[in-house]
């Protein structure tokens, strides 16, 4: 085991939330009242400990935690960061944050509470240690978690709505359709495994590593399947609407915000770490004609559905699309800005969902026919919403016109000038929608008297802070761009 | 002229988030401030007009690869932010003098707009323009939504808002095409990189800015926002309307038109042509709308703009710059005569616009206008069916079917193969081994061994008397 102050940062990062979620379900009796807070300062602790690596990293360290478990198989347990690992942390513990905030809100304490927050910090530590992760079996076993401490939460705190599908079976297809992605993830990783000797992704990453010619494109198309279906692309997305429409609201916003930026991490991590250009050139159209269609898909469905939450849901089918359009086009501007359309779109879509789970909340209600005129009994909610709606509309200077601007020069870069406008067009359909959206809910006169309830000041105040994030992300997205623009050197082989 | 500047740009977007903030508290004194602030960017944009040419460099380098942004103060710019500003101030004049009922949201858009609007004139980098003037696109939609405060008024500023951004797509595409091929955004710069694109790159950049400029000033078959505004929105939302938005498109168009015009290729060709259509289609819903000044409002503008488009096709630049000044002339000239109380026989709204009742009625007056929200309803329609067909029909329902399926099928082979035949058939032998069992168990315990006694001393009985014979 290689134990050294940086080794110790990977470790506690993981450690506390899985370790206070160990308490949590031994010592629930005891913590019921303060299940809450303890998640909460989990996973603060892990937000601090994720920002203090980064000057770690500027100094060019990658702290390193291994323990070697089975030398025999060259299997070895091994925690990294560097920067392509930070941008994703920073995201899913920061989305942690907030969700688990919101439920101290959104929850009623019950003798269940401390499974419930035990269940958040699994599924958040799935997160974490997918990222953190630096050999094939931790990366695994972490990707499993993610989709087990989920499915649980749906399964036994899942919401169901008056004939909506039950929760028991959302979860079913849930485990069943992002299992099946899983599954081709793993053979994948079984193949470069089997290529390298060993399941240290360093190992691989330093190109010590080779599997016979005929085998790089189905590797490749297994990974891009896999891991399309974590990020809900179409027609691979049929898991998402019910799993987040049924998910209690904190769960939905980790769901939507962070886990379906996993599955960009692991196309950044695996085929975009380990292949070159060249091998990854056959790809590039299909992966653009994919983001676009999923791109158009999802905002057309979201144009017509008529519950709040599976309006988001589908919104996120079509974010998702730009991502994929962005890592398809190769090039430079294009992958930088769908990274960070995965930081700016977990911004955004947490605080769409906060705000429809506040709407839900206060009035009772969840279809879009049954509500209107909400702007001036709620004021607060109808500028988060507002700002949320403009930003995925990608208005600027609000943070999601940035990521778009640098998606759509990479698409024009790559000489597919048509797929590019089509793309650009589509985006439309977004603004088509979310003016529906927010058109519907706030203007205009309210359809009848309805009987506000209170929303509590934890549900309100993460969307406040979300609110002023896509503004200040938006005008000064230095920050966060540096970081992604330093996990560059790390994909195609240092192509660019 | 920093002070020229921060009088003309920032002092008004200051001064409009203020009214926004605190505007019913200073209810007296409100359209005098919104007067005040207007008259002191007017005389600033005056002012530039005396400063020179400049290029001046803005410390600002937002986006990567987009480089640091730039202001251009003189030329035509300067000029139409002038007369921009201009009408403005007319409008405040009149509003004022017609006692024109205000309110705080309304003067702080009216402020906001003027403030993005003069940025929009004198920037030099296109992503800073494209800023301003989506800016200006978000002021007109809330205009719209703040004087109507209804459902129609939610739906008409929805409407609006969507189209612009359909002109505002053009423009991002050609703005993005041209920074691949300039590795910069600098107007002038950038329009002389993008002379060396191929023709293919050439004429999507031409199509994006011909796209942009068309609806931004009005031009049919881009007409229905700007007729809506007119004709719905008195006083500030007019002014929005019928002159800013058209302004800025037509300036926009100005500075593109050595682009749009270059080499009179085949894009240039289709952008004149579909001018001409404009135009000639224009002059005849003119003629077939009724006498009114509100005709000439609606009618009038969208002419110009089409005029704009078809100058700027020709490269002819002076003539897109007259538009540019005497049109604003015009509009606020027909502004203020609807506005003005002596004329109001002639200001009314006429009984063919006056009949509709939701604002989006106003679009529908023509057949493309019908044809435009028809398009609009198309699509609402198709998303409809793709929703009840792929979603529900195919995905939801089609796995859940073939679940079922699977599941009928498996409930079948349980009770006809595994339960009808293979249990049986283990349930079958198993009694048969037991009855064998118990059989032989039978012989073991005496009742068949006895039996079986008799039967074999009966059959040695006849043997023996057999042989006894």
């Amino acid at each position: 085991m290689n134990m050294s102050l940086h080794a110790a940062a990977p470790l506690a990062i993981l450690g506390v939330p899985l370790l206070v979620s160990l308490a949590l379900i031994l010592f629930a009796r005891y913590l019921r009242r303060v299940s809450g807070r303890l998640a909460g300062a989990a996973v603060a602790l892990s937000l601090i400990l994720t920002f203090a690596l980064i000057p770690i990293l500027r100094q060019g360290s990658e702290p390193v935690f291994s323990v070697n478990w089975m030398p025999l198989s060259g299997i070895s347990l091994r925690l990294h960061v560097d920067w392509l690992t930070l941008p994703f942390l920073a995201t899913e513990v920061a989305v942690t944050l907030m969700a688990v905030i919101y439920a101290w809100g959104y929850h009623q304490v019950d003798e269940r509470t401390p499974h419930f927050y035990a269940l958040l910090l699994l599924f958040a530590a799935g997160m974490s240690g997918t990222t953190l992760a630096d050999d094939l079996v931790l990366f695994y076993v972490f990707w499993e978690l993610m989709l087990l401490a989920s499915a649980a939460l749906i399964l036994l705190w899942g919401v169901e709505s008056p004939g909506g599908p039950r929760r028991e079976r959302v979860a079913l297809k849930y485990v069943i359709l992002t299992h099946l992605g899983s599954l081709m993830v793993l053979v994948g990783l079984l193949v470069l495994y089997q290529g390298a000797g060993v399941d240290s992704m360093a190992v691989l990453r330093a190109g010590n590593w080779s599997i016979a010619p005929r085998l790089v494109v189905p590797v490749l198309t297994l990974f891009f399947l896999g891991f399309s279906v974590k990020m809900a692309i179409f027609p691979l997305h049929l898991w998402l609407p019910d799993a987040h429409t049924v998910a209690p609201m904190p769960v939905t916003i980790m769901l939507a915000a962070a886990m379906l930026s996993m599955g960009t991490y692991g196309i950044l991590r695996f085929p975009f770490s380990l292949f070159s250009m060249e091998q990854l050139a056959v790809f590039s159209l299909p992966l653009m004609i994919a983001g676009l269609v999923s791109e158009v898909y999802g905002a057309l469905i979201a144009l017509v559905e008529k519950d709040l939450k599976r309006i988001i849901a589908y919104s996120s089918v079509s974010q998702m699309g730009y991502i994929l359009f962005g890592l398809g086009t190769l090039t430079q501007v294009g992958v930088t800005g769908a990274t960070l359309h995965v930081i700016f779109h977990a911004i955004v879509k947490a605080l769409l969902f906060m705000t429809v789970g506040i709407i839900i909340y206060r009035t009772g209600k969840r279809n879009l026919d049954e509500i209107r005129g909400l702007g001036r009994s709620m004021p607060v909610t109808t500028a988060c919403a507002v700002v949320g709606g403009l930003a995925i509309a990608a208005v600027p200077p609000l943070c999601i016109f940035d990521s778009e601007w640098m998606i759509f020069a990479g698409g024009f870069e790559t000489g597919y000038i048509a797929l590019c406008a089509l793309t650009l067009f589509g985006s439309l359909l977004t603004v088509a929608y979310v003016l529906r959206f927010t058109g519907r809910l706030f203007l205009g006169e309210p359809l009848e008297e309805v009987q506000l309830v209170r929303a509590p000041l934890a549900m309100l105040a993460p969307a406040v802070v979300l609110a002023a994030l896509s503004i200040i992300e938006g005008i000064f997205p230095g920050g966060v761009l540096d970081w992604v623009i330093h996990e560059l050197p790390l994909l195609l082989k240092g192509a660019w | 002229m920093d002070i020229l500047l921060y009088g003309v740009v920032l002092f008004p977007i200051f001064a409009g988030v203020l009214l926004l903030l605190v505007g019913r508290e200073l209810k007296p004194v409100r359209r005098y401030a919104g007067l005040a602030v207007t008259s002191i960017a007017f005389l600033c944009a005056t002012g530039l007009l005396f400063v020179g040419e400049h290029d001046l460099l803005l410390p600002v380098s937002w986006l990567p690869g987009a480089g640091e942004w730039s202001l251009y103060i003189g030329g035509i710019g300067v000029i139409a932010l002038v007369v921009t500003v201009g009408s403005a101030w007319v409008t405040r004049i009149v509003i004022l003098a017609t006692s024109t009922d205000c309110t705080p949201e309304l003067d702080a858009i009216f402020l906001i707009a003027l403030g993005s609007a003069a940025f929009a004139f004198l920037a030099g980098h296109f992503l800073a323009r494209y800023l301003a003037l989506e800016i200006v696109a978000l002021c007109v939609a809330a205009a719209c939504m703040v004087q109507l405060r209804s459902d129609a008024g939610a739906q008409a500023a929805g409407y609006v808002y969507l189209v612009l951004r359909i002109g505002d797509a053009g423009l991002l595409a050609a703005i993005l095409l041209l920074l691949g091929a300039a590795q910069t955004l600098d107007v002038g710069p950038a329009l002389q990189s993008g002379m060396g694109l191929g023709a293919m790159p050439l004429a999507w950049v031409v199509g994006g800015f011909s796209l942009a400029g068309w609806v931004k000033v009005g031009a049919w078959p881009f007409h229905g926002w700007h007729r809506l505004g007119v004709t719905q929105l008195p006083g500030v939302g007019a002014w929005l309307y019928g002159v800013l938005v058209p302004q800025l498109g037509l300036y926009l168009l100005y500075r593109v038109t050595p682009l749009i015009a270059f080499g009179g290729g085949v894009a240039s060709m289709t952008v004149l042509v579909l001018g001409l259509v404009s135009i000639a289609v224009t002059v005849t819903l003119w003629e077939r709308a009724s006498r009114s000044v509100v005709s000439l409002q609606v009618y009038g503008g969208a002419l110009l703009g089409s005029l704009g488009i078809a100058f700027a096709a020709t490269g002819f630049t002076t003539g897109v710059s007259l538009l540019l000044i005497a049109g604003a002339f015009f509009r606020v000239g027909i502004y203020v005569w609807r506005m003005v109380p002596v004329a109001s026989t002639v200001n009314a709204v006429p009984a063919a616009e006056a009949g509709v009742s939701t604002p989006l009625e106003t679009v529908e007056q023509d057949a493309l206008g019908r044809g435009l929200v028809g398009a609009v309803r198309g699509i609402m329609s198709g998303a409809q069916v793709l929703h009840n067909t792929v979603e529900l029909g195919l995905f939801e329902r089609g796995p859940a079917s073939m679940g079922q399926a699977v599941i009928a099928g498996a409930r079948t082979l349980h009770s006809s193969v595994e339960q009808g035949g293979l249990e049986n058939l283990l349930h079958g032998t198993a009694r048969a081994v037991v009855a064998v069992s118990h059989a032989v168990q039978r012989i073991h315990t005496g009742k068949l061994r006895t039996g079986m006694l008799w039967v074999v001393l009966s059959l040695l009985a006849v043997v023996l008397l057999a042989r006894a014979r």
